[in-house]
């Protein structure tokens, strides 16, 4: 069973995915509450996940909830609850005009960052050509990279992050 | 990988709406008719919106059985007779239930958040329904087979944890947040010894495919790795905010925890939440450890997994009729202490075996399970020995309590 129109209804999900991501965005930002910030943040990880099964990257996707929104989301609603006046903490500070020079700079390296990549669209991709299969099965894939191509860098990422964690026992941890 | 295309129910609805080749050659049905194929994609969006629909509703009435069982058995636990007014035996009595809550006040308090408080319900019921999704309930019978299942299933179960702390927090309640802040501490935890568990089954099945899973299980992985499946279970208790772990809504404690202030359909939202997870959870073991809808060819595939299923749903409610209720710092002590170290060497023993005996035989397997079973008595007995009760001093006298200064 091949579905020649389903290229099209992709197409219908991406878009509401993307105008979903974009909208969430821009309220992560523009709400003035700190927790619904981290909530909304949730939401818009969760949509950026759909995003990356649209682009079949299963594995990448999965990750993006399990890590974005299952662990690091809590963990910013959890410290948001901290924050002494949470319903008005969000609220802009006096350098709203200097981030314009940051924000330019970055939207300029972005641009620049598309506009070099030699992206492939529904015009210039090949459907003759069998797809690689070591990107279709790409779990795999990535635990060989991981193991033999970057194991030192691998590696040392483990150790940074186990020295971060022993560093916050050290600090907890009560004197005599 | 197989789709959902694969799915013999799919192939049977699809073809009974569109008429194509593929239906008449391969599946020895010559389609009805009613779409011509050049517009086979509607036939393939009813066909796929039907499922969906045959899915939820049948997981909404698989609730409302749960209810029913659930409460009958933990009766007779507690050697009590259960609801037995309505209907035979009392089988009306969730129905009854379902309408009072339906009309109940729907109340919000003043110092709530709205959008928070609203939200809530809706994301603990949600992901609950997107793990039916990947759950092959018989021999080619599933949604969708994902090459990442297992991944996708640890991913959306984690997602609850911030549904719960939106909802302590959002209704604007100490007891709430209390309740939020405890299942968050709980959560976390919980999930790593869960996930660990998990690895092991995937390093011996070699995939993440939930399908793949249950086909490589020669020996069910309960046999075979019974360290993994203790801690599995544990865990999965424990995530389903089920006695013995249900610290977040200790109703002697905090009222009922996250949701002391929601009434009417929300609370039932956060009910059905519950109880469609606990189903879920018990399907997901069942294809983990139990060996999916594999069993002697007496009866269909399908019934298999239903006993199967049936039983391990069994084994929560007798959990939550038997085990009385942890402590806080009990419980996070058994995450961390307990669970995490046991799954460590689950997969360090898996790992070794594997080395030995890349490609075992029959005979082999069996050898694996015997050192597997002997590796699970003296680890449990060593972890007993460490965390179990202080025996009382020599001279008979009990240990001193110290109030710490």
């Amino acid at each position: 069973m091949v579905f020649a129109d389903l290229p099209t209804l992709v197409d219908i999900v991406f878009w509401i995915i993307a105008l979903f991501t974009v909208c969430g965005s821009v309220a992560i930002i523009s709400v003035n509450n700190v927790f619904k910030s981290a909530v909304l943040l949730a939401l818009t990880m969760v949509s950026v996940a759909i995003l990356y099964f649209l682009l079949s990257a299963d594995f990448i996707g999965v990750i993006q909830i399990l890590v974005y929104v299952g662990a690091v989301s809590v963990l910013i609603a959890f410290a948001v609850m901290l924050v002494k006046d949470v319903p008005r903490s969000n609220s802009a500070n006096n350098l709203i005009n200097l981030s314009i020079i940051p924000s330019t700079i970055f939207l300029v390296i972005i641009a620049f960052a598309i506009g070099a990549e030699n992206w492939i669209t529904k015009t210039t991709i090949n459907y003759e050509e069998p797809l690689n299969e070591i990107v279709v099965s790409n779990v795999s894939w990535i635990g060989e990279l991981l193991i033999r191509e970057y194991f030192i860098s691998f590696q040392i990422a483990g150790l940074i992050l186990l020295a971060a964690l022993i560093g916050a026992l050290a600090l907890l941890r009560r004197e005599g | 990988m197989n789709t959902v295309l694969d799915s013999v129910v799919f192939k049977f609805i699809y073809c009974m709406l569109v008429s194509s080749d593929e239906c008449a050659n391969s599946f020895k049905i010559i389609g009805s008719g009613f779409i011509s194929e050049k517009y086979a994609i509607i036939g393939f969006l009813i066909t796929a919106f039907f499922l969906i629909f045959i899915i939820v509703n049948g997981a909404l009435v698989g609730v409302l059985a749960l209810i029913w069982g659930e409460r009958r058995l933990v009766g007779r636990f507690q050697a009590r007779l259960g609801p037995n007014r309505w209907g035979p035996w009392g089988i009306f009595t969730p129905v009854a239930d379902a309408i009072k809550v339906m009309f109940k006040e729907d109340i919000s308090p003043t110092l709530s958040d709205k959008f928070v408080f609203i939200l809530a319900p809706i994301l603990m019921v949600v992901p609950v329904l997107m793990i039916f999704a990947v759950i092959p309930f018989g021999e080619a019978t599933f949604l969708t087979d994902l090459n990442v299942g297992v991944l996708f299933v640890l991913a959306i179960t984690s997602t609850n944890t911030l549904s719960v702390l939106m909802a302590g927090w959002g209704s604007g309640n100490r007891y709430g947040i209390i309740g939020g802040l405890r299942a968050v501490a709980m959560l976390l935890s919980y999930e790593i010894p869960m996930a660990l568990a998990a690895v092991g089954v995937i390093l011996m099945a070699g995939s993440l495919s939930i399908i793949q899973v249950i086909e490589s299980q020669v020996i069910p992985y309960a046999i075979f790795q019974p360290l993994g499946f203790l801690t599995f279970l544990i865990a999965s208790t424990a995530e389903l905010n089920r006695s013995p772990f249900d610290i977040t809504e200790a109703e002697s404690e905090l009222i009922a925890g996250y949701m002391t202030e929601y009434s009417s359909m929300k609370f039932g939202l956060f009910y059905l939440g519950e109880f469609m997870a606990t189903i879920a959870s018990s399907a997901i073991i069942v294809c983990l450890f139990l060996g999916g809808w594999k069993g002697p060819e007496i009866l269909p595939s399908h019934f298999w997994f239903m006993i199967k299923w049936i039983l391990m749903i069994c084994v929560f409610i007798w959990f939550r009729a038997t085990f009385p209720r942890l402590r806080v710092d009990q419980i996070m002590e058994l995450a961390w202490k307990g669970l995490f170290e046991l799954t460590l060497i689950n997969i360090l023993s898996i790992a070794i075996l594997m080395l030995i005996w890349p490609d075992p035989s029959i005979t082999e397997l069996w050898i694996m399970t015997g050192i597997k079973w002997i590796v699970f008595f003296v680890s449990l007995w060593i972890f007993g020995k460490l965390l179990g009760p202080k025996p009382l001093q020599k001279n008979g006298v009990a240990r001193k309590i110290v109030l710490q200064k």
